[in-house]
């Protein structure tokens, strides 16, 4: 039978191979591969917390040698924070490292570092992308000590270098910034408004119905994730005008959540459809897109209009096959308060559909003569177009006018999927390049 | 000596785009056919000379894939197999090993207008450390997009490129030509950003175009026990029975 120290011995060897393969594993992918900056600085992290793992084990054995037998469980007991921390991690590395720049839209992603930087107290965030293969969207943190300001988004493998559908992205980067702002020692007065109002609607309708403080736990974690998640469809939208809402609309459709039958429905996580396009057409009337894109021949436009349209008194939230009209009805006295908090977050973003107002027909000329639209920009800084605008003129005629520009090639058929797919594969590589374009002209600017 | 007259019109004097036209050219729309566009043009003014404009080297690169056969086919194939794609943003660099060719292609996105070539020539600075932007440099009217260019390293010696740097001039020419408002455009290298594979048509099928009724083709397969030769690979679609034939002779 094996001694304590022995079996100790053997897991620590064990946990040290796992380290050292892990180490090992990312490094062979830095050589291969070139990431964005953010993932460096993970990949930095993962490094130096080989090195201390790896460290800290030899410690543990060199000590244990000279142990009593019966120190045993005090090691292995700092082994087993160790071997938790390495699980966690482990689950981060291979989705960190296929995140390489051949599979991400690069320009994006710097984008939207640069206006998570804009927000105060997230001037040194970096945004780290990882490819789940789960065919959705999600904000994730690891639990176990990342380094500070890195906001970690997943992305389906699938839709890594595409870049329409990863507009996505900034619905959960708004994640990030809620659980920051939520964590903040120093709050808003917008957000403890929008707690207090929480707080407010969750007594007022929930006092007598709610018996149990389990079930108080639910219906106050119900609230929160509703809150949260028209916080973030906001948060994007305020950032990428409506082209967040095209985005939002087409993935939805992918997974097959875009059916009319569930557009008023409440889950335990979601608002429903209605309450989200209702609250971004808010905004987007607010901000000045509406009229910008109401007349726009697209099938987009008129089901946020339909969708948006839906009676609140149609809405409903459904648990254990019973309907909880409470839940609704409170959650609707919050949704101001939701507004207003994100208005406080950007309000670097309020004069975006101005812009898109003067540029959009010049941009979509450039996509129609498929010219990169960044020649805009060598004609002067003052009247450059920014990549919101870029953004939204692209999505605009994604929806509209592509079968025009396909209409001057020789032998495309806008009714052929192989033809369509790889002009919308240009349309994105030429929006992508014009946002790159302008990240560069702005850097040779600074330094001129 | 220029003749007074061709066909009872009186020719025009065409040239290399000077300074002048480049900057007139640029200032078009891009809608405009006479339009030039060349973007991102960082540092403009020492970007265009007297009859060039430079241009910087891009981001991503093609790179010869060590291939598992002794030969390479340009088929339909060809796309996936004879490249490897890398991306080597700005401030960092790319090893050209010494006597090999890579795909990169400009930083800048080019519109030509309808009545001017362009011709990519290897930046003089450039070519003096023995790497040249080689082999297909020109650029036919109303072409848009990134430039794919050859870069060829013929020194003794593994060279470092970083992207951003200038790679290579770009010098237009008047082309004698009509703008056809209703002609379409060929749309195979219409407007890419990275350097892209050749598109190849299967060598038999081109051939049978022009008349030739057997191409020869070499077959993947394996042998097995017995010394029968098993395909391994789907068939081309005309003259599957040649397959098989054990010579490369092609016959018309």
């Amino acid at each position: 039978m094996q001694s304590a120290q022995d079996s100790l011995i053997h897991e620590a060897t064990s946990l040290f191979r796992l380290v050292e393969s892990i180490d090992i594993f990312v490094a062979e992918h830095e050589n291969l591969f070139s990431y964005t900056e953010a993932t460096q600085a993970f990949f930095l992290h993962i490094h130096d917390q080989a090195a201390v793992t790896r460290n800290s084990v030899s410690d543990i054995i060199e000590k244990l040698a000279q142990a009593p037998e019966h120190a045993a469980p005090r090691y292995r007991r700092e082994l087993i924070i160790h071997k938790d921390r390495w699980r966690t991690l482990h689950t981060y590395i291979k989705p960190a490292t296929d995140a390489h720049t051949l599979n991400l839209p690069s320009p994006l992603i710097q984008m939207a570092t640069e206006d998570l930087r804009r927000i105060p107290g997230m001037e040194g965030t970096a945004v780290v992308v990882l490819l789940t293969p789960e065919l959705m969207y999600y904000h994730n943190t690891p639990q176990s000590r990342p380094p500070s300001q890195l906001a970690f988004v997943e992305v389906p493998y699938s839709q890594g270098p595409s870049f329409f559908t990863n507009l996505t992205i900034y619905h959960e980067l708004g994640h990030y910034v809620y659980d920051s702002l939520a964590d903040s020692y120093n709050q808003s007065t917008a957000f403890t408004a929008l707690v207090a109002a929480m707080s407010r609607a969750f007594d007022d309708m929930f006092d007598e119905s709610l018996k149990t403080p389990s079930t108080r736990t639910w219906a106050k974690r119900v609230l929160d994730a509703w809150t949260k998640e028209v916080f973030c469809d906001l948060f994007a939208l305020r950032h990428l005008g409506p082209a967040f809402s095209f985005a939002l609309i087409d993935m939805l459709s992918l997974i097959g959540l875009m059916e009319e039958e569930t557009e008023v429905k409440f889950d335990a996580e979601h608002p429903a459809t209605a309450l989200r396009l209702r609250e971004q057409l808010t905004r987007l009337r607010d901000d000045g897109w509406w009229a910008e894109v109401q007349d726009l021949p697209s099938e987009h436009v008129s089901l946020i209009a339909r969708v948006a349209g839906k009676s609140e008194s149609d809405y409903f939230f459904e648990f254990a096959e019973k309907r909880l009209p409470a839940f609704t009805e409170a959650f609707l006295t919050i949704v101001p308060f939701i507004h207003a908090l994100v208005s406080d977050v950007t309000p670097h973003c309020k004069s975006a559909a101005e812009d898109f107002s003067r540029r959009r027909l010049e941009i979509e000329d450039c996509f129609l003569h498929g010219v990169v639209p960044s020649k805009l920009l060598a004609e002067g800084e003052a009247s450059s177009p920014t990549q919101v605008s870029m953004i939204n003129a692209a999505y605009c005629f994604y929806l509209t006018l592509l079968p025009k520009l396909m209409d001057k090639l020789e032998g495309q058929e806008s009714y052929n999927l192989i033809h369509r797919k790889k002009w919308i594969e240009k349309l994105e590589a030429w929006t992508m390049k014009g946002i790159e374009d302008h990240q560069l002209l702005t850097a040779t600017a600074a330094t001129q | 000596m220029t003749p007074d007259s061709i066909n009872g019109k009186k020719p025009q004097l065409f040239g290399v785009f000077a300074r002048g036209e480049i900057l007139n050219r640029l200032s078009l729309p891009s809608n405009d056919p006479a339009g030039l566009v060349i973007t991102p043009l960082l540092a403009r003014d020492k970007a265009i000379d007297a009859d060039s404009v430079d241009l910087r080297l891009g981001t991503y690169f093609l790179l010869p894939r060590s291939l598992p056969e002794a030969y390479f086919c340009p088929d339909q194939n060809t796309a996936t197999s004879l490249h490897v794609k890398i991306h080597v943003p700005l401030g960092r660099y790319l090893v050209i090993p010494a006597h090999q060719t890579v795909l990169g292609s400009t930083l800048e996105f080019i519109k030509l207008p309808y009545d001017a070539s362009g011709e990519i020539l290897t930046k003089s600075s450039v070519a003096r450390t023995f790497i040249v932007v080689e082999t297909a440099p020109w650029i036919h009217p109303e072409y848009r997009g990134c430039l794919t260019l050859e870069i060829a390293n013929v020194s003794n010696t593994p060279v470092l490129l970083y992207p951003g740097r200038s790679i290579g001039q770009l010098i237009l020419l008047h082309v004698a030509r009509d703008y056809d408002p209703v002609a379409k455009i060929g749309s195979t290298y219409f407007g890419p950003i990275h350097p892209e594979a050749p598109p190849f048509d299967n060598p038999e099928d081109d051939l049978a175009k022009i008349g030739v009724r057997r191409t020869a083709v070499i077959r993947k397969g394996i042998i097995v026990k017995g010394g029968r030769f098993e395909v391994t690979e789907p068939g081309p679609k005309f003259h599957r029975a040649d397959a098989a034939l054990p010579s490369g002779e092609a016959q018309g």
